[in-house]
């Protein structure tokens, strides 16, 4: 053996020399032990305050009608009953206007974030990344995507001065029995995800 | 072990390679460094070509609409693919020799005889450029001024043309509606529009590229649909109108106009005994004849429902709408020529058709447009 | 007496001469620069003598100088060939520095702002003299480095130098491992162009997985700076690729070099009985010095190293450059870097949160650990059966992983997609569409159909006649209630007024290559491509610049999650509408190609 003790041969040598020497003395800390204590609980609030500090700095906020704020869209450019679906880049959402219901989609992928296109010859979302497919109301049809795409909180604002929610499951808001549409509000700040494929 | 013995054994050998290596470095990079004028170059005009191909697919979505596919202009925007935006001066020749010679006119030293010589010689000119003028006469009526060659000259843009196209497409233009239909949009993202920077560059990029520098021929000229319109000073209106009273109260006939509020049953009575002509409707509907129409830069881009197939669609799907019950086609068609804004065919935008046609159309040409379209009884979707 | 009013360098010459005086002052400097090695002392150790005084001179730069401090004076023999170390530990901290210098020669010419970034990367590569070098180099490096740090590793394990004492040294290892990774992988957003942007994209959204989801958001948002990647995300990258990153690198360089200094190279397995760790009793007769043995290895590494790169970057590799990033389009077939496609071949698995956080997460762990898992004394292969099994599992893992990350595996697209992509698609991941290498000239405008190469060669012309007379001056119906015609027209935007197919011309043999392909291609997905042709138009928008459109028509048949559904005689079964009629689909897509694009196949694609 070297007569040298390395600190890893120290740890792993413990056991080997018997009980006694692992026995620790436990007594009460003494005033200067306890102030140690204290003055290493003050250094590390203050090293959390300032982590916490960072990241309240560093996050960043959004505006009203910057992406994040709430979004308005025409009424009057709502695409027809299973027509293709109307981009909006700014606020990342697709109008869309299925059979069962009137939708906003986030624009992105719940897979990785790339953008999936609207197919007009498939009548589907295709992503180019890795190649997941969605109906026009978002539900999920292939590809690795863990769940539908994901929808904003919407308000419908009627002219006979009603309004629609969208359901906290998200799902599309029958507007076909209700009177014209004079408002509508959504909360680009407010995702709403699909539970899984539906 | 081969490898370890050259390699790692002996330090003569170790200083060799070494050696050897480092001056193989210094060789490449002085292979590299004989090329690099070139290569950057090659780079240069690669990727200004990139920037043409990228200009080109953004100008194709989101110019064409109005300048056209070819660039040659519509109704709604002025030629890009033009000898005017590039100067091209086809009198050349004789604005260099007029000028010369009237310099010389002046001249105090210039003898009477010689005065005389030369005013032969302008005048001889002043034929020749009428002649050559000949040539151009069809863009003349449309507009086109041959002495005025220069775009640029003619706004009294002091920068260079990439900076005049660049900070139009940034900034677009305001136009009032007696001459566009609408005005250039802002593109650029820095001026509250869609396009980013560069996307805008390669839009300047490709529309540069249409210069044919002096290679223009009189068939480019003559291709060309629409001409910049300038503005009319408020005098010269006031002038004309003041001709049009004076036409009036001497008897003289004006040309009746649908006017643009005209309820659609005064518009059905004035059609009653007028009778369309199908083909002068064609020729009003592709821009053909006066007055100018911009129908077919949007009926037969995707931008308005499709020109094809017109009718058919009004009498098989328009008029089943309840909204439309007891409409005839021929009122459902003038009402939307008069009115654009009154019923908007679902999947396109409201306001794009201009709502000005009541006051450029005589019942003659409404009918001739009716006429027309009702000819547009293709099957369709 | 002096001959000025102080001591000087005068006296010498006075008492000496000038000729001793001068080598005696030469002599001192020398030795004190070293930090004790005089002419004589260094002139002994290129001759390769030993040292004729002593203590050994050579020793005393280990001992008083900095930069030798850092360096042990000697080696065991049996770490000195290129068994066992391979060099990989220099070449890898030699890879720190070389990208330390070529990223800073890089930052003279670039800001971190998508405003100007990219035109930074055009004007560096367009009008820096050696700037395209500098930047392969830089990039290629940093590729290189990952790789050579990951075999770094690989060694240290098979040789089991991982094992007590040297636990915190693998321990820091795998640190700079992620490092590593993770500063190539920030390096990539830099440039600005598609490539980077979304590869960054699908790398980075990674980190919004990370349970739970306000943690994942926040986290996702404080690294990208916004809800996705813009000016803010960047220059965040940017920060941490030139700052953090490198500053956490050094830290663990230092601390990573210090333990294998403490703890000296591990021996080869086989000279040292099982249990022994004797790296640090070095006989007499088995030092090599670091002066000048090690210290020539190390260079002629070093330069070997350089020299691959610098021919590698001047004829086999530029680094890429795609279009200008934009954050509303997806390329097709975007992918992570290479070094990260095992996670993307995991992800397509499943779960993001499973395989996209937890599962890299625990490997990562389990490598930090390993030591402290596998604590056998024992270094021999013969002993090792176990850990040698688990690595090469985790090896072929990672192999199957990455090939499964590939863009192409595991994606179905529709077949028309797919194809008329790989005729258009600008550079992308040393790929490139069929059409953009065929040179300009071959490019003659003229309509083109694949239904010319379904019949033999002599009777195109007979074949063709009947094909316009089918699509009967453009009007063939198509989806929607189009003609083909009106479909170019409106939705392309391409004016003619009537179609006439021609034979493709016999002397544009890469044109025609590229027709015959489309024709394969489509003739291939016949069931899918049901009834399908297509057709290649070219026009000349401009002078110097032609369009290209690739259209492919076809049947709409009954697909099942994109695959063909078939009947009972393997045929796939149309789409009918209303009437009963089969619906006829349309896709095509178009490129602009200009005189002095210079478009070519990379090599070996």
């Amino acid at each position: 053996m070297a007569t040298s003790i390395t600190a890893g041969e120290t740890k792993a040598a413990v056991p080997a020399r018997g009980k006694a020497a692992a026995e620790v003395q436990v007594s009460a800390p003494s005033r200067r032990e306890f102030l140690y204590y204290i003055w290493g609980a003050s250094i590390a609030l203050l090293l959390g305050e300032a982590g916490a500090g960072f990241v309240w700095f560093a996050l960043p906020r959004f505006k009203e009608g910057t992406f994040g704020g709430i979004f308005t869209y025409p009424p009057d450019k709502i695409p027809g009953v299973e027509k293709d679906p109307v981009s909006v880049p700014d606020g990342r959402f697709w109008v869309s206007n299925p059979s069962d219901g009137f939708i906003i989609l986030y624009a992105v992928c719940p897979h990785l974030g790339c953008l999936p296109k609207w197919s007009e010859s498939n009548h589907r979302f295709e992503c180019p990344c890795h190649g997941s497919k969605y109906q026009l109301d978002g539900k999920y049809i292939e590809g690795p995507a863990p769940r539908s795409m994901d929808r904003f909180a919407t308000t419908l604002t009627f002219d006979d001065g009603t309004t629609l929610a969208m359901n906290a499951a998200g799902d599309p808001m029958d507007i076909s029995k209700r009177g014209n549409i004079t408002k509508i509000s959504i909360d680009t700040g407010k995702r709403i995800q699909r539970p899984g494929r539906v | 072990m081969t490898l370890q013995r050259l390699l790692i054994n002996r330090i003569e050998q170790r200083i060799l390679i070494s050696t050897i290596a480092f001056l193989g470095i210094l060789v490449v990079i002085g292979w590299l460094a004989i090329n690099e004028g070139g290569r950057m170059a090659a780079f240069d005009s690669e990727f200004t070509a990139r920037a043409i191909e990228d200009g080109a697919t953004l100008f194709n979505t989101n110019c064409s609409p109005c300048h056209g596919v070819d660039g040659l202009g519509s109704a709604r925007a002025p030629a890009l693919n033009s000898p005017l935006l590039f100067g091209f001066d086809y009198l050349a020749d004789i604005h260099k020799q007029q000028s010369a010679l009237k310099t010389e006119l002046g001249l105090p030293a210039t003898t009477d005889a010689r005065k005389t010589e030369i005013n032969a010689q302008l005048a001889d000119l002043q034929t020749q450029e009428t002649q050559a003028e000949q040539q151009l006469q069809p863009a003349i009526a449309k507009g086109y001024d041959p002495d005025q060659f220069n775009r640029l000259a003619n706004v009294g843009w002091g920068s260079t043309l990439y900076n005049y196209i660049y900070s139009t497409v940034t900034s677009g233009r305001p136009v009032s509606s007696s001459y566009w239909p609408q005005p250039m949009p802002n593109w650029s993202q820095i001026a509250g529009g869609p396009l980013r920077v560069d996307q805008v560059q390669d839009i300047v990029q490709f529309v540069l590229n249409w210069d044919k520098g002096s290679n223009w021929t009189v068939d480019d000229l003559l291709a060309v649909q629409q001409f910049p319109k300038v503005p009319v000073d408020p005098a010269t209106v006031a002038q004309l109108q003041q001709q049009i009273q004076q036409l009036q109260q001497s008897g003289g006939q004006l040309p009746q106009y649908v006017g643009e509020t005209t309820s659609i049953d005064d518009i059905m009575k004035g059609l009653q005994g007028v009778t369309g002509d199908a083909q002068r409707g064609q020729l009003l509907y592709t821009g053909q004849t006066t007055p100018v129409l911009p129908c077919s830069g949007c009926h037969t881009t995707g931008t308005g429902p499709a020109m094809q197939g017109t009718w058919t669609r009004v009498v098989n799907e328009r008029l089943k709408d309840p909204k439309f019950a007891g409409w005839t086609g021929e009122e459902y068609i003038a009402d939307s020529i008069i009115h654009p804004s009154d019923y908007v065919v679902p999947g396109f935008t409201d306001g794009i058709m201009p709502p000005n046609f009541g006051s450029q159309l005589t019942y003659q040409d409404l009918a001739d447009l009716i006429a027309y379209l009702k000819t547009q009884d293709q099957p369709s979707s | 007496m002096s001959v000025l009013p102080f001591p000087s360098f005068l006296d010498d010459v006075k008492e000496k001469g000038l000729k001793r005086a001068v080598f005696e002052g030469i002599n001192e400097v020398t030795e004190r620069l070293t930090s004790g090695m005089n002419v004589q002392d260094i002139r002994e150790a290129l001759r390769g003598e030993p040292a004729s005084r002593k203590p050994n001179p050579r020793l005393q730069p280990h001992a008083d100088g900095f930069w030798l401090h850092m360096r042990p004076s000697y080696f065991h023999q049996s770490v000195t060939g290129l068994y066992p170390t391979f060099r990989l530990g220099w070449l890898s901290t030699y890879f720190v520095f070389f990208e330390t210098i070529t990223g800073i020669l890089l930052m003279i010419w670039y800001t971190p702002s998508p405003d100007v970034a990219y035109q930074n990367m055009l004007n560096i590569l367009s009008a820096v003299p050696l700037g395209q070098f500098v930047r392969d180099l830089h990039r290629l490096g940093a590729e290189a480095m990952v790789l050579i740090v990951f075999l770094h590793m690989l060694r240290t394990f098979f040789t089991g130098s991982y094992k007590r004492p040297r636990e915190f040294t693998w321990f820091s290892g795998v640190i700079l491992l992620i490092c590593t990774a993770f500063l190539s992988f920030s390096g990539y957003l830099l440039p600005w162009d598609q490539l980077s942007l979304w590869a960054v994209t699908i790398g980075a959204s990674m980190v919004e997985a990370a349970p739970p989801a306000v943690v994942g958001t926040n986290l996702n948002l404080l690294l990208r700076g916004g809800p996705d990647i813009g000016a803010n995300g960047l220059l965040r990258f940017y920060l941490l690729h030139v700052l953090a990153v490198p500053a956490i690198l050094y830290i663990f360089l230092g601390v990573h070099y210090y333990k294998v200094i403490v703890n000296a190279h591990s021996l080869p397995p086989r000279e040292e009985n099982i249990g022994e760790d004797t790296a640090k009793r070095v006989p007499l007769d088995k030092r090599v010095y670091f002066t000048p043995d090690i210290l020539t290895s190390e260079i002629m590494w070093l330069s070997i190293t350089t020299l691959i790169l610098v021919i590698l970057v001047t004829w086999f590799y530029h680094a890429p450059l795609e279009t200008h990033a934009n954050p509303q389009v997806t390329p097709l077939g975007t992918t992570a870097p290479w070094y990260f496609e095992w996670i993307q071949g995991a992800l397509k698995l499943g779960d993001k949160v499973l395989w996209g956080i937890v599962f890299p997460t625990i490997v990562l762990v389990f490598l930090m650990v390993l030591p402290y898992i596998d604590v056998s004394k024992t270094r021999r292969w013969a002993h090792r059966r176990v850990a040698f099994t688990v690595c090469l599992v985790l090896l072929s893992l990672l192999v199957i992983f990455s090939y499964m990350g590939t863009a192409r595996f595991g994606v179905h697209n529709s077949a028309d997609t797919t194809i008329i992509h790989q005729m258009v698609m600008t550079p992308q991941d040393k790929d490139i569409g069929k059409l953009l290498p065929i040179p300009y000239d071959e490019l003659v405008p003229g309509m083109y159909t694949t239904v010319q190469f379904d019949n033999p060669a002599d009777q195109a012309d007979t074949v063709l006649a009947s094909f316009n007379k089918t699509l009967d001056n453009g009007n063939y119906g198509i989806e929607g209630g189009q003609t083909i015609q009106t479909y170019m027209q409106n939705t392309q935007l391409i004016p003619f007024a009537s179609m006439n197919f021609t034979p493709v011309p016999s002397d544009a043999t890469e044109l025609v290559d590229a027709v015959q392909w489309l024709d394969q291609q489509i003739q291939a997905n016949n069931q899918e491509l049901l009834n399908g042709w297509g057709v290649v138009i070219i026009t000349e928008p401009q002078h110097n610049l032609k369009r290209a459109d690739v259209i492919i028509t076809w049947d709409e048949v009954q697909l099942n999650a994109g695959h063909v559904v078939l009947d009972a005689n393997g045929k796939a079964t149309p789409v009918l509408d209303a009437n009963g009629n089969r619906i006829r689909r349309i896709n095509s897509d178009h490129v602009y190609i200009d005189a002095n694009s210079q478009y070519f196949s990379a090599p070996g694609a």
